[in-house]
């Protein structure tokens, strides 16, 4: 079932997509990698922030130089985007610590095997939760960044007397007409992740106050809601960096 | 005088201009007025709770002893004695005394601070026994409010259309998913409001427009294929276990939820590809509305390349991360990777294949769509020309 979807994916991204194609089905392997490889390390013990700082930048190296090339414009992206989640990483923090959201969420602990695992893991759940979080918002703010900077390359190419206010304008016009998608495509894949979750809370009768409180929502609206923040912060940043880049060169 | 006209006119705008800037400038402030009050309002709400609210005043943490963790580490834990003062309800002002304990982990017991609020499990008249849990949506409210701030800073126009859509995409949600039974079909239900979703949405973003429809028509065809492609290959190879899926508890019809969880969280990503195609390729006719079909397939393929890599990554790492509490879990209780991802993921992996292969499907089809929609709607310009 699984290697029949998995081999149909192949396929097509193979046909349809051609030698960029497979070039972009390395890359998701790569990175299916370092995420379980970066899981297998949290799980041995190793410090789970520092994992995660790890994981995330070798994930953005081959999301953009491998698959996009090493150029000017993968180079700010990369920037734009460490310096994005660098400023979000403190805001993650702070929000974690002050709602404790870590660990298994009210209904992930009601399953039942749950209850035959040993929980004293020697992890620390909180600064798991802040990698989720992180991870979890990486993909999106790459391909924010990624558009932002070609977009704005390509114009600076060919209008080279723009001033650098200007650049950032063309920069985070660019983004506004891809923000809208971006936000629903984030929204839509955590609503369908949570469809299950919700109608076990409608089949046990959560009130309103006990669902708004609860860690599930909080967890499942902060992965999102920090999501759309970053991608809306990294637009000025991408466009920023690549019009100082381009015009130096 | 006629420079002294020019320098007029040039005063007046720039004077038209300062204006403009400091209507913005108002605007935010008020936006931001209107944001402390919400936020100020939310910390102090606890008389609009039924459940009783308990506000920390003292905590005491105290180490109470070591256990062995799961790889023969030390695990401490923690002692809390807690004492608070009720909020809210008959006992308001009471002053209660809780005892909490949890470790290093955090798995199922977190930490309380000082000065958190907490809901209690007693009810209005009765403060109960115990901490039901913290009181978050305080915390939601800054966040929410912090983004929609930050899509009208810095987007603008389209982060309020952004914000709009959003917010009637949940209404539907919410609509679609309290007035259903509990014995109606729930594929049904997310049919109908994949339909609204994707209408909504995409009028929304892009307008009443020609590109609109195309990305609309291409999204739902996608969406019909990747369920066709889902059930063929359910009906002729063996049974999914849908008894992996996360959140199972007792819901007794799995295959449908798992249907309807596919329709959605595919929605999204199937809509971006296709509005980004659409946009590009109407862009291209109407500045060349001589173009040929074969040059609108090989720009479209072209915009395809860019998108469908990242588009897949970030369902990937939305998915990937989701499950990363989980795994550290079962690794820890010496269940291997190679185990859980056969027997514990199978479900949320064929999700995101299935989704992914949508994506991928996405480019194709809306590009047909779109060229021979506007290229038939081009001619028929001509021809009445």
């Amino acid at each position: 079932m699984l290697i029949i979807l998995g081999l149909l994916l192949l396929f097509l991204i193979v046909v349809i997509g051609g030698d960029r194609g497979v070039v972009s089905i390395i890359s998701l392997c790569g990175n299916m990698l370092f995420l379980s490889l970066a899981i297998w390390l949290m799980a041995a013990g190793a410090p789970v922030l520092l994992v995660t700082v790890g994981a995330a930048v070798i994930i953005s190296c081959i999301t953009l130089f491998y698959q996009n090339g090493t150029n000017v414009k993968t180079k700010s992206a990369f920037i734009a985007t460490l310096l994005t989640m660098t400023v979000l990483f403190v805001f993650i923090y702070i929000i974690v610590w002050s709602s404790e959201t870590g660990g298994l969420n009210e209904i992930q602990a009601a399953e039942e095997d749950v209850l035959y695992y040993n929980m004293d893991l020697d992890i620390n759940m909180r600064n798991v939760a802040i990698a989720v979080i992180i991870l979890s918002t990486l993909g999106a703010v790459l391909d924010m960044a990624l558009t932002v900077t070609t977009s704005v390359y390509e114009i600076s190419i060919h209008k080279p007397d723009m001033s650098i206010v200007e650049i950032i304008e063309s920069g985070i016009q660019i983004g506004r007409e891809v923000i809208g998608t971006t936000v629903n495509t984030l929204l839509f894949a955590y609503l369908g992740e949570s469809l299950l979750l919700f109608s076990y809370l409608k089949m046990r009768n959560y009130t309103l106050e006990t669902l708004l409180n609860s860690k599930i929502l909080f967890q499942n609206c902060v992965s999102m809601i920090f999501g759309a923040i970053a991608c809306v912060i990294v637009m000025p940043m991408a466009a920023l960096l690549i019009g100082k880049q381009s015009r130096k060169a | 005088m006629r420079k002294e006209k020019k320098k007029m006119k040039l005063i007046a705008k720039k004077i038209k201009e300062y204006i403009k800037k400091s209507k913005r400038a108002k605007l935010y402030g008020i936006f931001g007025m209107i944001y402390l009050i919400m936020v100020i309002f939310v910390m102090n709400d606890a008389w609009l709770y039924q459940t009783p609210i308990a506000k920390l005043t003292k905590v005491e943490t105290s180490k109470v002893g070591e256990n062995k963790s799961t790889r023969g580490t030390h695990e401490i834990k923690y002692k809390q004695k807690i004492r608070g003062v009720v909020l809210n309800g008959k006992n308001k002002g009471e002053v209660v005394d809780f005892s909490n304990e949890y470790t290093d982990t955090g798995m199922l017991k977190q930490k309380y601070h000082k000065g958190d609020k907490v809901l209690l499990s007693g009810s209005y008249s009765n403060v109960g026994s115990g901490i039901q849990g913290k009181k978050r949506d305080a915390e939601l409210v800054i966040l929410l409010g912090l983004l929609i701030f930050i899509l009208m800073t810095i987007a603008g126009k389209k982060g309020i259309l952004t914000i709009v859509t959003v917010g009637i995409n949940i209404i539907i949600f919410s609509i679609g998913f309290l007035s259903s039974s509990d014995e109606a079909d729930v594929v049904a239900i997310c049919n109908k409001m994949v339909i609204f979703f994707a209408v909504f949405t995409l009028v929304g973003l892009n307008g009443i427009h020609r590109k609109t429809w195309a990305a609309l028509v291409s999204t739902l065809l996608v969406l019909a294929m990747i369920m066709g492609v889902f059930d063929v290959v359910i009906r002729h190879v063996d049974e999914l276990d849908y008894s992996t899926m996360e959140y199972l508890g007792s819901i007794d019809t799995p295959d449908k939820i798992f249907h309807a969880e596919i329709l959605l969280s595919g929605l999204g990503a199937i809509m971006d590809v296709a509005v980004a195609i659409a946009a590009a390729l109407s862009e291209l006719v109407t500045k060349k509305p001589e173009v040929t079909f074969r040059e609108l397939f090989r720009s479209g393929r072209e915009i395809g390349y860019d998108i469908m890599g990242t588009m897949i990554n970030v369902l990937l790492f939305v998915f990937g991360c989701g499950l990363i509490p989980m795994c550290l879990i079962r690794m820890n209780n010496s269940v291997r990777l190679m185990t859980i991802i056969r027997l514990h993921i199978p479900c949320e992996l064929c999700r995101f294949f299935v989704e992914s292969i949508g994506i991928v499907l996405a480019i194709p089809v809306s590009i047909l769509i779109t060229s021979v929609m506007m290229k038939l709607t081009v001619r028929k310009v001509k021809k009445r020309c």
